[in-house]
């Protein structure tokens, strides 16, 4: 036993997993589905819980979430749950077209989307996708790494779906909210979003996940998965946000299958939460592939924020870009884990990875580890991290003109978001992200 | 009074002596020239005059400006009271565009005299024409400061910023050099335009053709980090003739 992070055994009694057996063994699921639920039920009990000696966990202290005095209930199963809320800042700027948080999908703002074709219901509405692409895509999915991803299968009880058929062009990004609701208890959700556009489709898509309860004082850990999966020739834009509160602990996993002639430009704003870990997995896996990564992570407080990104060239021909910041104030710790990976077959991969980190403060961890796998000679490939506080020559001209150091760090700080938000190709995200960036003001 | 004095001003840096006893006094309405080898000790001198606190200024040094001693202002204040030092190596400030970046430092500026901050629309109309006046785009005003300027453009940027601040006391460290010959005239005109009685100048060079169009009242020699003799704008044309060897022999021990 090491840092309170309990063994085997003892996780049985902290998640709520008589759940899932049970519905393990309702033989009017389909039978695919139960052995889902199972194999992650048996994944939880064996699969080690991560610690600092494990490869990829080192620097992420996941006692938070296997915690003695944390039992944690599935949202599915509270009573007393509250409402959820949207702010302005948010709807103004994204309208909703869906919104899904327990089970219930609120699809009011997408009737013109469905109209035109874009498919949208949960997997219970389709007896879990019997005989659909979906159920190629689950039961395709890896084996569990981890014990994260296990409890995403184990309690897989429904998931938002949106279809997207071929040769479809939807100008307006549709925009999803995945809401936490109040809550009375320690609470664990397991949100799945299912997304397949079509051969020849152009879709701009905003996800965001908000946590603005207003009583905090029970922790919720969101445990998310993301299956996105393009046909040929399909584009997609993608926005992600992510938000949270003193109490939020989130891991979120994100899986892109990409096939040949396709493009994404998958976008993300990390800003705030207790913890958060974003896992994200690109699998180019046709030719001629082009995938845009742009993130930013606005930390503060003493909260944890992660990023492991693993983008595989699968094919010849694909071209990837990441350019991703991270900014930590006071004592947080943000962090970024990107790889890679050149196939043997690979040949005329084109890969840059950049990564620009800020601190704010002594104390604030802000840490980048970009790293290349190639196994193709004919490859052009490279990256780049540059980390540290505002530098002094930087300062001093300000100061110069007549700006003090402090005013000088902020303008410096909104000016280095702006550089990346400016590689967002959603309009508004400059008005979204301005409430977490003056938290970091001094 | 002086609108500036400096009184045997030693500086160091890392324990290095680099300054060695500077006195020198610039009056309103007065241009003075510096010029002096490379390392020398100029661009020290506008660092120091700047307020810049990497380097050490020794005890028994002083500079005064309008009779007050400025050694202990932070540079933000020298800056709102009127000292601008247009730079030799002026950064890049990337995402930060020159419109934000100078209306800020002139709503600081007016913040600190109690006065309430500018309109934008008329400021942004004034920085385009001061940006056209000395050559450079006026839609720079949307760019990064610096950001992927041209030498010549960033100096010709340091101009513009230095008519938008207005000071009282400006330090020009090698804004003529890497210039064109328009960029030159277009940076000689800028400075002329304002020049007045109550303001004074400092211009560090290497060069007389900028000198030409100033026609500086006084032109000083820094050599290892002592001023090593003064005179007349005539002696800018003597050291464009001879260089700086034959001044070792001058330099008072
Ligand atoms: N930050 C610093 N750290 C170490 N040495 C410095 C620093 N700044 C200046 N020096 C040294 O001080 C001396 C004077 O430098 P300074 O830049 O003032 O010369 P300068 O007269 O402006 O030269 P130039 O004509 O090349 O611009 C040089 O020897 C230089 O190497
Ligand atoms: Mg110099």
């Amino acid at each position: 036993m090491s840092n309170g992070v309990l063994q085997s055994d003892s996780r049985k009694r902290l998640l709520p997993i008589e759940v899932p057996y049970k519905y393990s063994e309702n033989k009017s699921l389909p039978d695919w589905f139960r052995k889902i639920i199972k194999d992650g039920l048996s994944a939880i009990e064996e699969l080690p819980i991560p610690d600092s000696k494990t490869e990829g966990w080192r620097e992420t202290n996941v006692s938070l979430f296997f915690n003695n005095r944390l039992k944690w209930q599935h949202l599915y199963f509270c009573q007393d749950i509250g409402g959820v809320k949207i702010p302005l800042i948010f709807s103004d700027n994204f309208p909703p077209n869906v919104i899904y948080f327990n089970r219930r999908v609120n699809k009011d703002g997408a009737i013109e989307l469905e109209k035109k074709g874009v498919s949208i219901y949960t997997l219970s509405q389709r007896n879990f996708g019997e005989d659909s692409f979906l159920k190629t895509l689950l039961i395709s999915e890896k084996e569990s790494r981890h014990i994260f991803e296990s409890v995403s299968r184990a309690f897989l009880f429904d998931g938002l779906v949106i279809e997207v058929p071929d040769n479809l062009v939807v100008e307006d990004p549709i925009n999803i909210y995945f809401p936490v609701p109040e809550i009375k208890n320690h609470v664990i959700d397991t949100p799945w979003l299912f997304l397949m556009v079509g051969s020849n489709s152009q879709v701009s898509i905003s996800v965001h996940y908000l946590d603005e309860r207003e009583d905090v004082s029970n922790p919720i850990w969101v445990n998310a998965s993301e299956i996105i999966s393009l046909s040929h020739n399909a584009h997609l834009k993608f926005l992600s946000s992510i938000s949270g509160s003193s109490s939020t602990y989130r891991y979120m996993s994100t899986a892109i299958q990409l096939r040949r002639d396709s493009s994404v430009s998958y976008n993300s704003l990390m800003m705030s939460g207790k913890f958060v870990r974003s896992e994200l997995n690109l699998e180019l896996r046709g030719e001629n592939i082009l995938s845009l990564i742009n993130g930013v992570s606005l930390n503060e407080s003493n909260n944890h924020s992660e990023t492991q990104q693993l983008i595989e060239h699968l094919q010849s021909n694909c071209m990837s870009r990441i350019n991703w910041r991270g900014i930590g104030k006071d004592e947080s710790k943000t962090l970024y884990r990107g790889k890679i990976y050149i196939a043997p077959n690979a040949q005329k991969s084109d890969s840059i990875q950049l990564f620009k980190g800020l601190s704010l403060s002594d104390k604030a961890v802000v840490d980048a580890k970009p790293q290349l796998e190639i196994y193709a000679d004919d490859v052009r490939c490279t990256h780049g991290a540059t980390v540290g506080p505002p530098p002094q020559d930087l300062l001093f001209y300000f100061r110069a003109r007549g700006i003090d150091a402090k005013k000088a760090k902020n303008l410096l700080l909104s000016a280095f978001v702006r550089q990346i938000l400016a590689e967002i190709p959603f309009r508004n995200v400059e008005n979204l992200i301005k409430r977490y960036l003056e938290v970091l003001y001094d | 009074m002086s609108l500036l004095e400096i009184r045997n001003l030693k500086v160091s840096i890392d324990a290095k002596s680099i300054l060695r006893g500077i006195s020198l006094k610039v009056g309103k309405g007065e241009v003075h020239a510096i010029m002096g080898p490379n390392g020398s000790g100029k661009s020290t001198l506008a660092q120091v005059i700047a307020g810049n606190e990497s380097y050490e200024v020794e005890d028994g040094s002083e500079i005064l400006f309008e009779g007050q001693s400025i050694l202990d202002w932070s540079p933000e204040e020298r800056a709102q009271r009127g000292i601008f030092v247009a730079f030799q190596y002026p950064v890049e400030i990337p995402g930060l565009s020159n419109l934000e970046f100078l209306q800020s430092a002139v709503n600081e500026k007016r913040k600190s005299r109690g006065e309430s901050p500018i309109d934008l629309w008329d400021f942004e109309k004034m920085l385009r024409e001061k940006m056209e006046e000395v050559g450079l785009n006026p839609d720079f005003v949307e760019r990064s400061v610096n950001e992927g300027f041209s030498g010549g453009e960033k100096k010709r940027n340091e101009i513009v910023q230095m008519a938008i601040l207005q000071p009282v006391l400006a330090v020009l460290d090698e804004t003529d050099s890497g210039l064109d010959i328009d960029a030159l005239k277009s940076v000689a005109e800028g400075v002329n335009k304002m020049r007045s009685p109550e303001r004074g100048f400092l211009v560090i060079t290497h060069y007389q053709r900028l000198l030409n169009y100033l026609k500086p009242d006084y032109v000083h020699v820094l050599y290892n980090g002592r001023i090593v003799k003064s005179g007349s704008f005539q002696l800018a044309i003597e050291l464009e003739q001879r260089g700086y060897d034959w001044l070792k022999d001058e330099v008072v021990v």
